[in-house]
């Protein structure tokens, strides 16, 4: 730091007394061609959008990862809806078949609750197969029946079959572990299956969109199963995984609609299949949710990301904003921001009743993460510039210093007089210009010596110009003058007029090319005749 | 101009140096520029899972992120499952997953793995005083034949667990006393009385009394029986059945069993719990989970119920043992720098908030002293289900004033106590 301000001390002062040095000068030119380079470098950055690069960046970088993992949640959901279809029509034959066998139409069941039981242990084995060879976590059955029609609530109550598998979050697909959430203990013990510790006997179908939706719109309809199965929004069964379920109606032959049956999408399994790599912003998460325009219902979709985040993740409704730079921004209820891209994800086949109900698969990290991150890029290379500028002004200094020193080291010479005594520096123009000086030097003062021994003859004519022309002497030549009148040496005027014997040299030669004598000699005798004549007016 | 680029190439060394040395300075063999990744397989699944994701989570974001080490959980399964696939790749079956670097693991699966070599040896990568910390008995039932291959991160016991609603509802009735079921002898005793209560409900059939206790594991049952009585079951590998304990135990329960006073069910006594279908059982503390806050009977109506947790009963006259089970963790061998990275995870994991926060969440027990300390402050970091906190209380009671019981560690223990659980339900409840 003191190095630098004695530097910049020595540039400026100087500069200031004496106008500005040759180093200066130098300096601000190797500075002024820096400092365009500079501007012309950012101005090329700002045009060919590198500040936006990290934007960019991670705009393609988001459109990759959720293209990649929208097409594979598609395949995945259109898969399970495939086996759904199937296991719903296996599972109604089966419903049938047993109904038949106990003299009950399939549109008394509900007055039956007797034969529940049988049913259940007959699907069940369905139902444990069908899982075991879906990409679901989970498969149910729900009959349009229950256990005790006495009971309260009894028209919301279904009984029913849930089961999940244990291992679905696992990578591995020869190991199964199938827990029971809902269904009869009794047939659940028969099947050897244990219970989940939320374990309940029967379903609670209030506004349960996952069985309403498929039986009101199987019900009178002549569609194919292909076009009647429902995928929920988020379902929350007590203290367990929020789940996505996929339901398929249980269409008897004579139309009753049964119940429904299908497979289901734990949060976990959701989590462990598309969870973003995190490779750009480590807090990117992903969320599956129903897409209504402009406002996410995000407490209606499934989350996958890292489970540190989810106190931040959206759960309420989020407005969505497109921005610049191409990147979406979201913002909640309770402001935060969000920002990512997403896509359409169409779950159903045209001639569906619910081909409306399009959903959105959305990416995105925490708006003020990218700023981040963004900001993080933008400082690199801003850093990296100013870096280079100090280095650049250092030796901009320390090459304009190398490069005069040459020329200083003549100019010294010159100063000391000693231009027999130059060593050739290798550089042409000052080896040729010493040279030069040195020649002139030694012709003056063969002159000068030549000058000395000639006696020197008085001349009126010559007086008379010498008078003459005392008044065309410039005043630093006049000052020279008066003072070779007083008697002074050449040294001794060099001393009283702080000058050098070069600069009283060079007035020497103008004195008397004006005054038109040869030498000191013949001007200190016509300036003695000046002094002896008195003045004429 | 020289003088310059002397003293610049003289900053330049000194930058060399200090970068150098401050190189040479370290001793761990972690760098977090080049994180080495771990895989971990566990068997902590459903309510359990996400307690253990957050905390592998948590590492990876702290002490993973600032010393260098990644790690992957690669497959949760449930124990039977990890067990199947651990002997599959120690064997090298065909189609078998590779080893993880880590794994839950019971000791006699862990034996196995060690006498193939398979095991890092834990005690090198732990310091005396590190290892003072934990419960000594955790400690030792890792070790195998002096070594400490199995590390412990989540212990267990068995308690009694009763559904105080009915039972209280019972005893109102009966005068049976809750202190009954101190002891084996009172708990059967109070179960012939149950019985015969529960027929007498339903007058109009006879013998439809209802089972009053059930055992998780009989087998268990008569290890520690045994022990309480001063005698061993499993000796040299095999069962003693001599004993005047075991024949004094065996006799106790078969007729039990006969009259229909224990239940036998191929799960977990959980399910008939929460059917009603018991009202009595004995299991590991981190079943707890499973028992809810009510009863479904068979025609859906529900009760809302609260249950107590009991220490383990003893048999008259005998010793206060109980059984210690859990899983610990083990490494496997390979470079010296995923061992010392995975002991890094098994320290993390094991400290004592860390610790607190997966008991609190899951029924097992603290494997610290400190953590012990904590849980009988019920000094807990994260809330907790109630009763977790009812179990941790009666679990640090035992610690105090019961012995442990492990379990030989031999390969066929597993297989021995089925065939011989089998073989006496079969017998008790054959006509």
């Amino acid at each position: 730091m003191k190095l630098l301000l004695s530097i910049i001390k020595k540039l400026f002062l100087q500069n200031d007394k004496k106008g500005a040095s040759l180093h200066f000068r130098l300096f601000l030119s190797f500075i002024s061609m820096l400092f365009a380079i500079f501007i012309c470098t950012l101005i090329l950055l700002f045009v060919t959008g590198m500040f936006n690069a990290g934007t960019s960046k991670m705009l393609a970088s988001f459109e990759t990862e959720l293209t990649y993992l929208s097409s594979k949640m598609s395949d995945d959901y259109g898969n399970i809806s495939i086996r759904g279809i199937a296991l719903a029509e296996v599972v109604s034959n089966e419903i049938e078949e047993i109904l038949k066998d106990n003299y009950v139409r399939p549109s008394d069941l509900s007055d039956h609750p007797e034969i529940i039981n049988t049913i259940l242990n007959r699907v069940c084995s369905s139902l444990v197969s069908g899982l075991k060879q879906s990409e679901g976590s989970g498969v149910f059955l729900i009959l349009d029946a229950t256990v005790n029609p006495a009971l309260d609530n009894a028209g919301n109550s279904k009984s029913g079959i849930f089961l999940k598998n244990m291992e679905s979050g696992s990578n591995s697909v020869l190991y199964f572990d199938i827990r029971c959430l809902f269904g009869p203990a009794e047939v659940v013990r028969k099947q050897g299956i244990m219970s989940l510790p939320q374990w309940k006997m029967e379903f609670d179908v209030t506004d349960a969109s996952y069985y309403w939706k498929p039986v009101r719109a199987a019900a009178g309809s002549s569609k194919p199963l292909s076009r009647l199965y429902y995928w929920s929004t988020k379902v929350d069964f007590q203290d367990s995984d929020s789940v996505m379920l996929c339901s398929v109606p249980l269409i008897a032959s004579d139309g009753t609609v049964m119940g429904v049956a299908g497979y289901e999408v734990s949060s976990t399994l959701f989590r462990r299949r598309y969870a973003p790599s995190g490779n750009v912003v480590p807090d990117t998460f992903i969320k599956l949710l129903p897409n209504s325009g402009k406002v996410l219902h995000a407490s209606q979709g499934l989350y996958a990301g890292k489970y540190h985040l989810l106190p931040d993740v959206p759960d309420e409704d989020t407005t969505v904003y497109e921005s610049e730079g191409g990147l979406s921004h979201f913002v909640c209820g309770d402001g935060q921001d969000f920002k990512g891209v997403s896509c359409s994800v169409q779950f159903y086949a045209s001639g569906s009743p619910f081909t409306e109900e399009s959903w959105l698969m959305v990416l995105m990290a925490p708006g003020h993460d990218i700023q981040l991150i963004i900001a993080l890029k933008n400082r690199t290379i801003i850093y990296t510039l100013l870096i280079l500028l100090v280095l650049f002004a250092v030796s901009s200094y320390f090459l304009s210093q190398h490069y005069l020193r040459p020329i200083k080291s003549a100019f010294n010479v010159i100063k000391k007089d000693s231009l027999s005594g130059y060593s050739k520096m290798k550089i042409p123009e000052i080896d040729d210009l010493m040279e030069f000086l040195s020649t002139q030097d030694k012709l003056i003062q063969s002159r000068y010596s030549k000058q000395a021994e000639v006696p020197v003859v008085y001349d009126e004519d010559k007086y008379n110009y010498f008078i003459q022309n005392i008044e065309n002497l410039s005043p630093a030549e006049k000052a020279v003058f008066e003072l070779y009148l007083d008697g002074l040496t050449a040294q001794q005027i060099t001393k009283e007029l702080h000058l050098s014997i070069n600069t009283i040299k060079t007035h020497n030669r103008r004195i008397y090319m004006k005054l038109d004598v040869a030498s000191r000699k013949e001007l200190l005798i016509y300036a003695k005749v000046m002094k002896e004549k008195p003045k004429t007016t | 101009m020289k003088h310059t680029i002397s003293v610049l190439l003289a900053i330049c060394l000194l930058l060399n140096m200090i970068l150098t040395l401050t190189g040479c300075g370290k001793e761990s063999p972690l760098n977090p520029k080049n994180p080495v990744t771990l895989t971990l397989w566990h068997n902590y699944g459903g309510i359990m899972q996400t307690s253990m994701d957050q905390l592998v989570e948590k590492f990876n974001d702290t002490e993973g992120k600032k010393l260098g080490v990644i790690i992957n959980v690669e497959s949760v399964n449930s124990s039977s499952v990890l067990q199947e696939k651990l002997m599959a790749a120690a064997n090298e079956d065909p189609g078998a997953p590779h080893l993880p670097d880590i794994t839950t693991c019971y000791p006699k699966i862990a034996i196995i793995l060690a006498k193939k070599g398979l095991l890092a040896d834990l005690d090198k990568y732990f310091t005396e005083e590190e290892l003072s910390a934990y419960v000594p008995s955790f400690i030792e039932e890792g070790r195998m034949d002096g070594t400490l291959y199995v590390f412990p991160i989540a212990k267990s016991t068995e308690v009694l667990f009763v559904n105080q609603t009915l039972f209280d509802r019972f005893a109102a009735e009966t005068r049976v006393s809750i202190d009954s079921l101190s002891t084996f002898e009172g708990l059967l005793d109070t179960a012939s009385i149950y019985y015969e209560w529960t027929d007498g409900l339903t007058p109009d059939t006879e013998g439809d009394g209802k089972p009053f206790y059930m055992s998780d594991s009989l087998f268990n049952l008569m290890q520690v029986g045994i022990e309480q009585l001063g005698d061993t079951f499993v000796m040299n590998e095999s069962l003693n059945t001599e004993s005047k304990a075991y024949q004094y135990i065996y006799n106790l329960f078969h007729e039990a069993v006969e009259e229909g006073y224990l239940a036998v069910h191929k799960g977990y006594s959980s399910d008939l719990q929460k059917t009603g279908d018991i009202i009595t059982s004995t299991g590991s503390t981190a079943g707890i989970l499973y028992y809810g806050y009510s009863v479904t009977y068979s025609d859906n109506t529900k009760e809302d119920v609260e249950y107590s947790i009991l220490p383990y009963p003893i048999f008259e006259g005998g010793r206060k043992v109980a059984i210690q089970r859990g899983n610990g963790m083990i490494v496997t061998a390979s470079s010296e720098q995923k061992e010392y990275a995975a002991a890094l995870f098994l320290k993390w994991f094991t400290k004592m908030e860390h610790n607190m926060q997966f008991i609190s969440q899951t029924g097992y027990l603290p494997v610290t002293n400190e953590a012990f300390a904590a849980v009988m402050d019920r000094n807990y970091t994260t809330p907790t289900d109630e009763n977790i906190c009812k179990l941790l209380d009666t679990a640090v009671k035992m610690h105090k004033e019961y012995n442990f019981y492990i379990p030989p560690v031999f390969d066929d223990l597993d297989s021995m106590g089925k065939v011989w659980q089998n073989e006496f339900y079969d017998s008790a409840t054959s006509e």
